[in-house]
């Protein structure tokens, strides 16, 4: 059998032990429940004793498996109970936020026009192949290129924005969620694209335009809504959801319809054989117009909802 | 009585039982469930303190002002007025499906 000294230790270890894994549970219940479930565990542990080793083994797995499953119940209970507030959003920054929004977003979305020319300059047309598979809809050069950039400056701006009251943890979490929507939406917007060039190749170029703007919009509602779920405490889409998808689709009809009609009082065809240079220019400018009107959209929706808290329900860690 | 606690689980119903009978602590409330089911319940101290939590939450059960002095696995739950008319309408729903059980297999006997 085993010595009593090696058995006391043994016995010390795994109170130790158990006593960590009681802080998985949050941190009310862990100030609440954890000094009488150690002092419990170490009774029972007392009394399993009896039983031998193969009943103290049953009993710290079972033990052990209840605080693990236990700690993952109250974390999952805790995230469905009242939202809890995790900052609020107060004016940082001397810089109106739509007027720095703007800035931000138009250099960013700028920068990100210009990466996708020189990624085109160097390899070639950046048009996604229409008989590419559903993952190079997202994973095309195009994407890569552009939409990622896109995205990284959506991030920065909208850290910006929404201010540095908030934690910068949960900040870049709720930035990330916002460009996952823009990244994504892009992604399926290419794929479709693709799909509709494959099926309905004869059709109106015009028609393509609007399939966009129809996307961004989408986009646009999207990321609006992760907006509105994480401003307030409704899980309905409101105003912000609304205000978002309405200013990315304004944003990109304002943006291309500027390039198209630029190019039609230049007497550059709009739809043009791709790389065009006149192209590029112009579309760096698309960029910038989109990328202020979606600064100024977004820092609109930051100073409406100035004072307002926000609701860990989202952002949560 | 609010029908929307009930049914309670298994677990519940058990460790409320034994809170009802007198205030108890954690250890003997493991103690407890296991006596009355003859050995084939016993909580673990994640699943005891857990349904305790709700419990306390739901204003079924009261937790014992910490006493410095007690150590804390002394620490006793009571049942409040709400718990024990939790349990006894728990308790009167056993009972209506007991027998409707009972009736139940007297038919099939004598079928």
């Amino acid at each position: 059998m085993w010595p009593e000294k090696d058995k006391s230790e043994v016995m010390e270890m795994i109170k130790t032990i158990y006593c960590k894994l009681l802080r998985l549970y949050p941190a009310v219940f862990y100030r609440k429940f954890s000094g009488e479930m150690a002092a419990l565990f170490a009774s029972r542990l007392e009394d399993v004793g009896e039983r031998g080793p193969l009943g103290i083994v049953f009993f710290i797995t079972r033990e052990f498996i209840g605080a693990l499953f236990g700690s993952i119940r109250e974390r999952l209970n805790e995230l469905k109970r009242e939202p809890r507030c995790i900052g609020r959003l107060r004016n940082t920054s001397r810089i109106d936020p739509r007027i720095g929004g703007a800035i931000l977003l138009s250099i960013g979305f700028g920068l990100a026009q210009g990466t996708y020319f020189l990624v085109a300059i160097s390899g070639g047309p950046m048009m996604d192949h229409p008989m590419m598979d559903l993952l190079a809809g997202f994973l095309g050069r195009g994407f890569l290129a552009l939409m990622l950039p896109e995205a990284l400056a959506l991030v920065i701006g909208s850290v910006f924005i929404f201010g540095t009251s908030v934690r910068a943890r949960k900040l870049l979490f709720m930035s990330l969620m916002v460009a996952s929507c823009y990244v994504i939406g892009f992604g399926l917007q290419f794929r479709s694209s693709n799909l509709f060039g494959q099926f309905f190749l004869n059709v109106d170029k015009s028609i393509w335009v609007m399939h966009r703007f129809v996307w961004m919009a989408m986009i646009g509602l999207l990321m609006g809504y992760v907006l509105e779920v994480a401003l307030s405490r409704k899980w309905k889409p409101g105003m912000v959801t609304l205000f978002a998808g309405s200013s990315l689709f304004a944003a990109d009809v304002i943006g291309y319809g500027s390039f198209a009609l630029f190019n039609l009082v230049m007497g550059i065809p709009i739809f043009g054989p791709w790389p065009m240079p006149e192209y590029y220019y112009l579309h760096a400018l698309q960029a910038i117009v989109k990328g202020m009107i979606l600064g100024i959209g977004l820092g609109y929706i930051r100073k409406s909802h100035q004072g307002n808290v926000l609701h860990r329900e989202v952002l949560t860690e | 009585m609010d029908d929307k606690n009930l049914p309670l689980t298994e677990t519940t119903f058990l460790i409320l039982v034994s809170i009802a009978k007198r205030p108890i602590h954690g250890y003997g409330i493991i103690n407890d469930v296991m006596a009355v089911t003859d050995g084939r319940v016993e909580l673990s101290a994640g699943t005891l303190y857990g349904a305790l939590k709700r419990m306390l939450e739901n204003g079924w059960i009261v937790r014992d002002e910490v006493d410095r002095k007690k150590p804390r696995e002394r620490i006793e739950y009571r049942i409040s007025r709400k718990g024990r008319s939790v349990l006894n309408a728990e308790i009167a729903r056993l009972e209506s499906i007991l027998q409707v059980s009972q009736d139940l297999a007297s038919v099939a006997r004598e079928g």
